[in-house]
């Protein structure tokens, strides 16, 4: 195992880990990322549009996967995990695992030429399993590296794509390989990932098949969409009658996440504005309990939904059943009548709130951060406009809390600036020396 | 359907009241945040009542009339899905309590009822109170003195039983009427028939009647509640166990008023009614506890004043079974004293009704009759 | 002039695609004789899209490529990028808009969609047939920040930027740095004074010794470009020594006559002529000249120190960049808005908290106790419906208001009851404990519609509410209160739009700075070397204010510890024989960056460089068509305009 230097680790390639590492990067640090899907983009680069202006949310993010790609001060290790990060001496020592793709990725052109030849099918995650994927493939479209998986838990190790592969990219004896890594800084930008909807019985979510999520439904409206236009699930038929149920899984005591997951309001908004032009005799009706546009323009952008003849009913929704013909049938109350609302929609979409993404905690466990009882990673207490969480560690985007695309850029920058500054101050001679170094 | 009352009326808002229905028992009634996932929730909302959500707003803004008028406390089961469910964890099903003994309290004498229902000390006043009565009644036919023989009349004379039970009675009876007249009045003026002639206020009336017959009977809303299923068995046999043994004890004030052969023997058919309806009414109770034991988490917090009422009941049961066992092992102490817990714990019951849980008794088929008749079910 | 043209047309998924046929575009586009390769491709903008041209112009030797794709707003960069990977000129690229100006626009007209396609193709071929190599224009940045505003978001970034070593100068027209956080009694979440944060931010500011405070400077000019901003100063006399002694000081503020009410605390308290800082920073004394009235205690105890005649400063200095970090204004209430004005139990929230961290144990107005408060949300925001200019969400308002309520609850005991005449409660993210812990401490919630606002009348010595509860189905609620706070939003700061207008950053339509991407570039504006943080740019928390200054830092460092800037080479040139010195393009710039020279006897236009943005406004008033934009010369712009489609086939090779 090689040690490698860097100045900062970045754990975490979505938008946050890719705003703060270019801004590192351009500042002149070196900088390592590492992600543990096989491509960087986070959930971004997975959704439609983005509110409150419905710029296509890949086009806006592939030009950031671009320059994180290309960057020369940044080193990128996808389908790669942090083993365990500790610090000694003042810096970091961190074990990553680069996990094994079974390909080469430096020799795979993205033909997908095994893809079309694998003959296993399983759910694409990608497209939340409204289609499927082969065992051996590329993760979506835009991915970066443009590099073919093979995902070995489903592989039935055929070699059918061993053999059409052109440029012999395939190796199924590929081992994980694990290096030591060291840096001054590291910067968690871990993300997040939707509510487990399921958890609340009485929305019936993955037994009823015409109640989806929020990031299912960004998925049937998004660019490179699985379908051609928005169909439901039990049967294909394209929705006349779509409700949203909002604050699913958030501001819930009984689900046990009391806090407002903050996007879901506007990203239910933007969607039902896409649907009304997607789908032009569609009817959609937002059910929530406050309606939560706060940002710069969205308050606006929420008229225009109104102006376009979005419904808005206040009435958090109680429960959903399903009738024989695959609607929903869902009760709630009116607030402002005080009468029951029973309404049969084609399809629910559940606004499903943000839980931090925990998947890798232990690993990062002896930096010594504090969460709180979601999991959220909290600043050092008593800071304020603060992003770091221990020292020399800082955090940024979905993993201290729900929040929007502007604001976890913002964090993101600020988490890189206190970043160089922390290095600056305690790494300042040091890196000047090494420089004059370099130079002599 | 449930309404949040009369439109042009302007509504007061009223922390004092608010402040008083928080004390009854509607702690959670400041957190919730008027979301409507209760009413929405709530089994019995198909037939437009009962709406926890209104009550629990009218607690909020404390409006003493509204909460008053409204026919909601009585309609409602307390089969606590709203509370489950809350988001905010408001427990609205300890609101529909609260404001039901609100109601009560308003209904009978307002500051004996407060006296009662939030200070402890009331119900030991009350019992206090009781137990003097008995003793003093004893004294005055010269009976207060230690039996001699195992004979119930050498315990307690007859005559002392009957004046006591009929004093104690018809106290009840008269409160508990005041009080029906009162909540029926309240809930009439805020939820109007549509009925304008005579004839056809009555034949609405009689067309009412079924359904109270039903609930009173058999109290058949209650069990849409799917989780309730335990809980509504249970009432059944606590209620068919209490009305077989108040029958069992109005046959023998009737056929048998001196007492004679008394106590009776177990092939008596009236002892047998007896003996079986307290086993119904023991094995209810013991159902509901068990129930109230598995849902800790989600069922209403159950106060004193709710825990008063069930154990008074209870202990009537078990004394009452607890004589009769002492009586055929021939014990003369233990069966007095047990014999005079048994007599002060039903008068005490007696008199405690109108002010206690117990009101529903009385109240609630008058109230589910008036809203099948005003259309409001 | 490049003779091997690529051609790549974009399908952006369905984007394009959808409407215009991709492949007949690219086809028509491979009979033009120039071009040498034409693809059509699923994602331009991808990786791998990138990568196909980055190869086809290694191996096809390309020396041009078009790119037909979304507008160059969102992609310019990256397919410059591309260009530069190859190692061609990245302004031997032409970016044609097919999406937000042809499928997006024409989605029912594909015929005619994917005609205007090739036309708009067509026209880039040959504007990029006569183009020629270009190289950016060097600007060299030296380490020296001017961040205008030292609210809690401009200490900020003067903190972030020092400790990376940058120089910053800091100037707030203010004597007392921290804006309005200053004025908080309690900063959510950490709970604590706002002067306390203001005054830890401040000593770790100091303690960098790379931080020029200006604070009661005046910003008199401030003009230039990236690189070479220059500012002119006036620092106004406090007319008393800055280092004066403290028992000395609170003895003349004592012996001092003048008294007057205290605008920090908006004239619940007083104040006397000699200005003490009273725990807020700079820790520097002042004598209000405006009310001093001269009797001279303070100068028989002073001596010297004191100078009533004592003049202001004036001196100017250059920085390579501007951080706008001017803040926002309080709405203020119009007369007789929810009673504001007329009734005099009506409070605004900043002058409420003023009131409440001002008062003893008990909370005291107008010489009576207050136990009942009513808060009204959304005043001054939010204004759709009753057709006022602020159709915006303040965002920072109903948060503070709650965490007023806990505050006063806190401060008070539980004699306060609180009632909260509301619309959306808009508690976000982890905020939403705070809504929770509200309502726990019993705050009475009434929901109203914004077309019937409650009215809010004087009763006795009381104030009455009344206004329609949606949380009841419209009952009219009534309640008594002892005093009405209205939350008022936040506006534009007035001294902020001189500034923007000296820079020339322009507004977004709600009246704070535009950004330069409402999304991915929150701290950037229209103008290269101006950054925006805090509430300049839109209304936001303390928090929230402080996370954008660093994003600010953050963006100002990359730029200055690179030591340089790149401009684009789209300025404009002379043709000094053409010119015939009428100067009409000297009026016709709206960034002046035209002068008159002198040559050879008569006055010819000349252009600095450094401050023209490449509008073309000049050269296309220019008559004798001396003046000319790089990159949109005349040549190209007229072959562009009198392109016309060849029907398929018909070209010669």
């Amino acid at each position: 195992m090689s040690v490698n230097e860097y100045d900062v680790l970045v754990i975490g390639g979505g938008i946050a880990g890719m705003e703060a590492a270019t801004a590192l990067g351009d500042m002149g640090f070196s900088v390592v990322l590492v992600e543990k899907e096989p491509s960087i983009g986070g959930i971004m680069i997975s959704l439609s549009k983005v509110f409150p202006t419905t710029d296509c949310a890949s086009c806006i993010s592939s030009p950031k996967v671009s320059t994180v790609a290309h960057h020369q001060n940044i080193k990128l290790l996808t389908y790669s995990e942090v083993l365990d990060v500790r610090k000694e001496n003042g810096e970091f020592k961190a074990r990553v695992k680069q996990k094994a793709r079974f390909v080469h990725p430096e020799d795979c052109t993205g033909c997908l030429k095994c893809e079309q030849a694998c003959p296993v099918m399983v759910p694409h995650e990608f497209n939340q399993g409204f289609v499927g994927r082969k065992a051996a493939y590329v993760p979506f479209d835009t991915a970066y590296p443009r590099s073919a998986v093979i995902d070995l838990n489903n592989c039935i190790f055929c070699g059918a794509c061993e053999r059409v592969c052109p440029t012999n990219a395939i190796d199924f004896l590929q081992k994980d390989e694990e290096e030591e890594l060291s840096a001054k800084a590291v910067l968690i930008t871990t993300g997040g990932k939707l509510f487990p909807m399921e958890r609340k019985k009485e929305f019936g979510y993955k037994k009823i098949s015409n109640v989806i999520n929020g990031l299912q439904m960004e998925r049937l409206l998004a660019p490179t969409r699985p379908f051609n236009t928005v169909l439901r699930p039990s049967d294909g038929k394209v929705p006349g009658k779509i409700g949203y149920v909002l604050c699913a899984g958030s501001r819930d005591a009984s689900l046990g996440n009391p806090y407002c997951s903050r996007i879901c309001c506007m990203y239910s908004i933007k969607q039902a504005i896409l649907l009304m032009g997607a789908l032009p005799l569609v009817d959609v009706t937002i059910h929530y309990m406050d309606i939560r546009a706060f940002g710069k323009g969205y308050e606006e952008f929420y008229r225009q939904a109104v102006d376009m003849g979005v419904q808005f009913v206040r009435g958090r929704v109680a429960d959903l059943n399903e009738l024989e013909n695959g609607d929903v049938l869902m009760k709630s109350e009116n607030t402002d009548t005080g009468k029951i609302v029973e309404e049969k929609y084609d399809l629910v979409v559940l606004a499903a709130g943000i839980l931090p993404e925990t998947h890798n905690r232990t690993a990062t466990e002896a930096l010594g951060y504090a969460t709180d009882s979601i999991g959220f990673i909290k600043p050092r207490a008593d800071t304020i406009g603060a992003t770091e969480v221990s020292e020399g560690v800082f955090a940024a985007g979905l993993g201290t809390g729900p929040k929007d695309i502007v604001d976890t850029i913002a964090e993101a920058d600020a988490a890189a600036s206190s970043c160089a500054s922390y290095m600056k101050e305690n790494f300042g001679k040091e890196r000047a020396e090494k420089i004059l170094r370099e130079l002599m | 359907m449930a309404e949040y009352g009369v439109a042009g009326k302007t509504l007061k808002v009223d922390l004092d009241v608010r402040n008083l229905l928080m004390d009854y028992g509607a702690s959670g009634a400041a957190l919730c945040f008027n979301c409507g996932n209760c009413t929405a929730v709530c089994p019995l909302s198909e037939n437009g009542a009962p709406f926890p959500r209104s009550m629990v707003r009218f607690v909020q803004l404390g409006s003493r009339q509204d909460i008053l008028h409204s026919p909601e406390p009585w309609l409602c089961y307390f089969c606590n899905e709203c509370s489950a469910t809350c988001p905010r964890d408001a427990k609205p099903g300890n609101t529909m309590a609260a404001a039901r003994k609100y109601q009560i309290r308003s209904a009978t004498i307002g500051p004996v009822a407060d006296m009662l229902v939030t200070k402890k000390w009331g119900i030991a006043l009350l019992l206090a109170v009781t137990s003097l009565f008995y003793f003093a009644g004893l004294y005055y036919v010269g009976a207060l003195k230690l039996p001699t023989q195992l004979l119930f009349q050498a315990f307690v004379p007859e005559e002392v039983m009957h004046i006591a039970g009929m004093v104690a009675g018809i106290f009840a009876v008269a409160v508990m009427g005041i009080a029906i007249l009162r909540v029926l009045y309240w809930i009439s003026r805020g939820r109007q028939s549509r009925y304008i002639t005579i004839s056809k206020k009555i034949s609405a009336a009689i067309r009412s009647l079924p359904l109270v017959i039903t609930e009173v009977v058999a109290q058949r809303r209650m069990s849409k509640c799917e989780t309730g299923r335990p809980r509504w068995i249970g009432h059944m046999m606590t209620m068919w166990g209490f009305i077989g043994l108040f029958v069992t004890s109005g046959l023998i004030y009737m056929i048998n008023p001196n007492l004679t052969n008394y106590p009776y023997s177990f092939t008596n058919p009236i002892q047998i009614l007896a003996n079986v309806s307290a086993a119904v009414l023991i094995t209810g109770m013991c159902l509901i506890l068990l129930d109230r034991r598995n849902h800790r988490a989600t069922t209403q917090d159950h106060d004193y004043f709710d825990w008063v009422f069930f154990y008074t009941i209870f202990a009537a049961g078990i004394t009452g079974l607890v004589v009769e066992a002492f009586r055929f092992s021939g014990l003369l102490m233990p069966t007095f004293i047990a014999y005079s817990i048994h007599i002060i714990n039903v008068l005490f019951l007696i008199a405690f009704a109108p002010f206690s849980k117990f009101a529903h008794v009385g109240i609630r088929p008058f109230v589910i009759w008036y809203s099948k008749y005003a259309g409001l079910v | 002039m490049p003779e091997r043209i690529g051609v790549y047309v974009c399908w952006c998924g369905g984007n394009i695609a959808d409407v215009v046929n991709v492949k007949e575009v690219a086809k028509h586009a491979a009979g033009v004789p120039e071009v040498v390769v034409a693809k059509d491709i699923m994602f331009a903008c991808s990786d791998e899209g990138q990568k196909t041209m980055v190869d086809d112009i290694k191996n096809l030797k390309l020396d041009g490529i078009v790119v037909a794709s979304c507008s160059p707003v969102l992609h310019e960069q990256t397919f410059r990028r591309v260009a530069e990977r190859a190692g061609l000129n990245k302004y031997l690229y032409v970016q044609v808009n097919i999406r937000e100006q042809d499928s997006w626009v024409h989605a029912h007209d594909k015929k005619g969609a994917t005609e205007k396609a090739e036309e708009l193709v067509g026209m880039g071929i040959e504007k990029l047939a006569r183009a020629t190599p270009l190289n950016p224009i060097k600007v060299e940045l030296t380490s020296k920040v001017l961040v205008v505003g030292g609210g809690v978001s401009g200490l900020t970034t003067a903190l972030e930027l020092a400790r990376e070593g940058i120089h910053v100068t800091l100037v707030d027209r203010d004597r007392y740095l921290g804006g309005f956080v200053r004025r908080l009694p309690d900063v959510n979440p950490v709970h604590r004074p706002g002067k306390d944060v203001i005054a830890d931010l401040y000593s770790r500011v100091v303690s960098t010794g790379n931080v020029e405070i200006l604070s009661g400077t005046d910003l008199l000019e401030v003009s230039g470009s990236i690189g070479h901003f220059r500012a002119r100063f006036k620092e106004r006399s406090g007319h008393i020594r800055h280092d004066a002694d403290r028992e000395l000081l609170s003895r003349a503020e004592r012996e001092c006559p003048v008294e007057v009410d205290n605008e920090e605390n908006f004239g619940f308290t007083r104040r006397k002529a000699i200005v003490l800082p009273d725990d807020r920073v700079p820790e520097t004394p002042y004598i209000d000249m405006e009310h001093c009235i001269k009797c001279g205690v303070c100068q028989r105890l002073f001596g010297e120190g004191v100078s009533f005649d004592a003049s202001d400063i004036e001196f100017e200095e250059e920085f390579s960049m501007v951080v706008q970090s001017t803040g926002f204004q309080p709405y203020l209430p119009g007369r007789g808005e929810f009673g504001y004005g007329e009734t005099r139990r009506v409070l605004t929230l900043p002058e409420f908290l003023r009131l409440a961290d001002t008062s003893g144990k008990t909370l005291v107005f107008n010489g009576r106790q207050v136990r009942d408060v009513a808060f009204v949300y959304c005043v001054g925001s939010r204004q759709t419906e009753t057709g006022g200019p602020n159709t915006y969400c303040s965002r920072y308002c109903c948060t503070s208001t709650l965490n007023t309520d806990s505050y006063i609850k806190k401060k008070f005991g539980s004699s306060i009851n609180s009632f909260h005449f509301y619309r959306d409660i808009r508690a976000y993210g982890l905020y939403e404990t705070m809504y929770e812990r509200a309502s726990r401490e019993k705050g009475l919630f009434i929901r109203y519609d914004p077309a019937s606002p409650p009215s809010v009348t004087a009763e006795g010595e009381r104030v009455k509410l009344v206004t329609k509860d949606s949380l009841t189905a419209g009952r009219d609620i009534e309640v008594s209160a002892d005093l009405v706070v209205l939350v008022t939003g936040m506006m534009p700061s007035e001294d902020g739009k001189k500034l923007s207008a000296a820079l020339k950053v322009s507004s977004s339509k709600d009246g704070f700075v535009q950004e330069l991407h409402p999304k991915l570039r929150p701290v950037e504006t229209t103008v290269g070397g101006v950054l925006v943080g805090g509430t300049a740019q839109g209304p936001k928390d303390t928090h929230e204010s402080m996370i954008s200054g660093a994003a600010a830092a953050a963006k100002a460092s990359t730029l200055l510890m690179k030591g340089y800037t790149e401009l684009e080479p789209y300025v404009v040139t002379v043709s000094e024989q053409k010119c015939n010195g009428c100067t009409q393009c000297v009026t016709e710039c709206p960034a002046g960056a035209i002068s008159m020279v002198e040559m050879e006897g008569r006055q010819v236009a000349s252009v600095n460089v450094a401050m023209c943005k490449g509008c073309g406004a000049c050269a296309a008033i220019c008559e004798p068509e001396a003046l000319q934009l790089i990159g949109y010369t005349y040549p190209q712009l007229r072959a562009m305009v009198s392109f016309s489609p060849q029907p398929l086939g018909a070209q010669s090779k």
